[in-house]
């Protein structure tokens, strides 16, 4: 099969929107599949990248953070997901029944805290590391958070 | 008899703790850095905890985030496998401090034979016959 096949047969997958081709022709078969958009891809995707022990950890971390238990979704290209710093207990007000640090519409700024994250006793309290409007909230109060879960999306 | 038991390693060492585990009927958790969501023991335990990233500085060895998953999976011990934390003297007393049992020496124990200068020492203390040797650290050798 040659090359020049093979790049139309992607052109045509990409107009057409479907995710994936197989085509058998002879002893040659061929298979072109698009990036499917399911959470078990996702997650294969997003392990990639942090395989590698690379310096710069904030985005490998990043981008694995849709790769917990629950296939978070996924981030558009103006959203920004905020994730657990540690493992601990998600609080989303500074004491029981006082008003949530944050909730969804509001504007938040670099630095501003989010919400407490408890961890051997001690309120952790997490800071926005991105400013924007709060679109979605993923934890609940009391929730136990692992580190990278996906906490807030911010636009 | 344990309840639920972490299990603060990974791999072969984990899965070795896990089984014995299962034997027993004790519950596990798994403690895995981001790139080890993956690992058979992580998807074999009861529960699994993310604790930190890839390097195992912010993980393996990072001993409150390993504490945390016990807490927040009310777990009621640490098993630390060999390596990582296992001869960590000070992990063993901030897992007891924290009211988990640390699965295997006391912290004494640990900061008396983990060394082996001390250890020889007490060795030596109680009669116990030892090869001779320097009788404490050698010197800094330029070559």
């Amino acid at each position: 099969m040659d090359i020049r096949k093979i790049k139309k047969l992607i052109e045509l997958l990409e107009e057409s929107g479907i995710a994936e081709i197989e085509i058998k022709e002879g002893e040659e078969a061929l298979r072109i599949s698009r990036m499917p958009a399911s959470g078990l891809a996702a997650h294969q995707l997003a392990h990639v990248p942090s395989l590698p022990l690379n310096a710069p950890l904030p985005v490998p971390a990043k981008a694995a953070a849709p790769a917990g238990e629950a296939p978070a979704p996924k981030a558009k290209a103006n959203e920004h997901v905020i994730t657990a710093p540690m493992v601990g207990t998600f609080y989303g007000a500074p004491s029981p029944g006082a008003k949530p640090f944050i909730e969804i519409g509001d504007e938040i700024k670099v630095g501003q805290v989010l919400c407490i994250i408890e961890a051997m006793k001690m309120m952790n309290q997490i800071e926005a590391d991105r400013a924007g409007r709060v679109t979605s909230i993923m934890a609940r109060n009391g929730d136990p958070v692992e580190f990278g879960q996906p906490l807030f999306v911010v636009e | 008899m344990l309840e639920k038991v972490v299990i603060a390693n990974r791999g072969e060492i984990a899965l070795r703790i896990l089984r014995a585990c299962r034997e027993l009927g004790i519950k596990t958790v798994a403690v895995h850095s981001m790139a080890d969501y993956s690992l058979k023991h992580v998807l074999l335990a009861d529960e699994s905890v993310c604790i930190g990233p890839p390097p195992s500085s912010g993980s393996y060895l990072n001993m409150p985030a390993i504490i945390s998953a016990a807490e927040v999976t009310d777990s009621v011990a640490i098993h630390p496998g060999y390596g990582f934390l296992s001869e960590n003297a000070d992990f063993a007393e901030r897992v007891e401090k924290s009211g988990f049992v640390f699965v295997g020496p006391r912290a004494e124990t640990i900061r008396m034979m983990g060394d082996k200068v001390s250890a020889i020492r007490v060795m030596k203390s109680h009669g116990v016959p030892c090869v001779p040797g320097s009788d404490g650290p050698l010197g800094d050798d330029a070559d």
